[in-house]
């Protein structure tokens, strides 16, 4: 679904009025939240992270200036990422499975299409933290396993395995959630 | 280019909404941005530039005025004990008895009448070498009994040099024979009578206080070419900027300048009987310093760090030589304060605590501050606290502020860094 936010909330937004901050929490906040939990398992720990995220939206918002079409959205899409990478590193929750062992051999096509939105969302939920983090960045922030190492503080090679190790996961998670609802 | 699997998974999940949103996620926001509102009601943002600047030159004025005043200490005892033993015949009258003056003006200066509570009259100096009996006397008053007609001549051009010269002589009691006294260096040929009218402040006897309209009569009461004119006509070239200044400034009061000695402490040391400290002029002290913020709770927090103390005082001989005692101290300060109020920017505070100066002498000082800070960045905060100081006795030998004044107002100025939030 994609989100519209006129020129006009934005701007009283942008002014402090409470009741424009509240339209655009309401337009916003389910995008947001499907994000957050995209990378963070517990629900108590996605509130926190979105309220911080919100209040440094509107904190920030009189200074933002729209560059397009969606840039506000994807402002606060990248607010609420960096938080919940931020969250994670500070719980130290990103432990990472470092293996030489030659990797699951997993059919390219993942069958993504046989599968609701929901359905993968939950499943991603049931990765592990490591293998969802980089699932996340490679995934849905386009990061390369350089700029994923990186990010991380990994090497590249673990970058690389722990997203091989995501897709057959997710895979056999979604399988699973088939054959369970069959 | 990625995979093509995660491209699909990618635009599967593109705009992807929950159905259900954490509770009370709305009022968690709104309880933070009310408390963040609630914090920034005295200001706005586009003022905040301004008003710091406003504050930063109400600092700096502040601090270049109370620099620049001057406080006129009283005279040490010690003082007061060797100009009576030097001089004997110096007698410290209560103006209120009777004087023997032939007349006195009906009208004194205000100001002088204000202030004044006890006249020294301290006695003309004769040169050693003069012969009175050849050279005319200077006629300051009309009560010496030996004068004759060249008093009166002198007594007109000193006239026309000092117009004010009859309010100078209310202030002037008639030296008598018991009042003189020899001139140890003789470098006027002239035999001078010169009177000197000291009048003094406060209460108690051994203090002496030459502040104000006082001056006034004391230059008036020096003849031009006596010994302080000498002096300065001597040494034209000798003398530094603030040397120069100084006489000036003198010389605006009404004070024949003196030749500035500087570097010269004031000591007990420094008291001499052949040339005895007679005035004290301490500067107020500004103190500046680097300090670190502790919280201890969400409204109390020490500070603590580094300051440092200038103390200049201007001590003036009764030669006339003046000479310039400045100090440093670096202080160790400490207080407990109490948030007033705190915002992103600004922090009012009130705060209580004491202070160690080191130098040459250690003070140790008692305050309660209110105080102001503004955040300049990442936890850098630039502070001023007009504090009330009360300075614990100090066995020092140094006179200074901290000395002569218990109770003082100070102007704490400096950067601080503060800890946590």
């Amino acid at each position: 679904m994609k989100i519209i936010i006129s020129h006009t909330l934005l701007a009283e937004a942008k002014k402090g009025n409470r009741k424009a901050m509240q339209e655009l929490y309401a337009l916003t906040v389910r995008c947001l939240t499907s994000l957050c939990q995209r990378y963070i398992a517990q629900d108590e720990d996605v509130k926190d992270v979105l309220q911080d995220s919100y209040i440094k939206i509107f904190r920030g918002l009189k200074d933002f200036t729209p560059t397009g079409e969606g840039a506000l959205v994807s402002w606060m899409v990248q607010i609420v990422t960096n938080e919940s990478l931020m969250f994670l590193r500070n719980q130290k929750r990103l432990q990472y499975i470092e293996t030489t062992d030659t990797l699951p051999d997993v059919e390219d096509e993942l069958p993504v299409e046989r599968f609701s939105p929901e359905e993968i969302h939950r499943a991603i939920r049931q990765l592990p933290t490591g293998y969802r983090t980089v699932l996340n960045l490679y995934v849905f922030e386009e990061k390369s396993h350089k700029e994923i190492a990186q990010l991380l503080g990994i090497k590249e090679n673990t970058s690389a395995s722990q997203l091989n190790r995501a897709k057959a996961l997710l895979k056999k998670i979604l399988q699973e959630q088939e054959g369970g609802t069959e | 280019m990625k995979e093509l699997w995660a491209e699909k998974l990618k635009e599967k999940l593109q705009g992807h909404e929950v159905e259900q949103i954490p509770e009370d996620l709305w009022a968690g926001i709104e309880k933070e941005l009310n408390a963040a509102e609630q914090t920034v009601p005295f200001y706005k943002k586009k003022y905040t530039w301004s008003a710091a600047a406003v504050v930063l030159l109400l600092i700096l004025g502040g601090s270049a005025a109370l620099y620049l005043q001057k406080d006129t200490s009283k005279l040490v005892a010690e003082t007061t004990e060797i100009l009576q033993q030097e001089t004997p015949e110096l007698e410290i009258v209560q103006k209120d008895e009777p004087v023997p003056v032939k007349a006195l003006p009906t009208q004194a200066p205000a100001k002088a009448t204000k202030k004044t509570q006890l006249t020294l009259v301290q006695s003309k100096y004769e040169e050693e070498t003069a012969a009175p009996e050849t050279e005319p006397q200077e006629p300051l008053t009309e009560a010496e009994p030996d004068e004759t007609e060249s008093q009166e001549k002198e007594n007109a051009v000193t006239e026309e040099t000092a117009p004010s010269k009859k309010q100078e002589e209310s202030h002037v009691f008639p030296p008598t024979d018991n009042y003189r006294k020899q001139q140890p260096t003789g470098k006027s040929r002239n035999s001078k009578k010169i009177t000197l009218a000291f009048t003094a402040s406060g209460i108690n006897p051994p203090t002496i206080d030459l502040r104000g309209g006082d001056f006034d009569n004391l230059q008036e009461s020096i003849n031009p070419g006596d010994q302080w004119s000498d002096q300065m006509a001597g040494n034209p070239g000798d003398k530094d900027k603030d040397k120069d200044k100084d006489k000036d400034k003198n010389q605006n009061q009404g004070i024949s300048a003196p030749i500035l000695d500087k570097n010269q402490p004031l000591t007990r040391a420094g008291l001499s009987k052949e040339d005895p400290v007679v005035e004290e002029n301490h500067r107020r002290p500004i103190t500046i310093g680097l300090q670190v913020g502790i919280p201890v709770s969400a409204k109390w927090w020490l500070t603590t760090g580094l300051s440092y103390t200038n103390m200049k005082s201007e001590i003036r001989h009764r030669s006339g030589k003046t000479s310039m005692q400045e100090l440093h101290f670096v202080g160790i300060p400490a207080s407990l304060n109490y948030s007033l109020y705190k915002d992103e920017k600004w922090h009012i505070y009130a705060g209580a605590g004491g202070r160690m100066d080191m130098g040459k002498t250690v003070y140790f000082s008692l305050s309660a501050t209110p105080g102001i800070q503004y955040q300049l960045r990442n936890g850098l905060s630039l502070y001023a606290e007009p504090a009330l100081q009360y300075n614990l006795p100090s066995s020092g030998k140094y006179h200074t502020y901290f000395t002569t004044h218990k109770w003082m107002g100070d102007l704490h100025i400096g950067l601080r860094w503060s800890l946590g939030k």
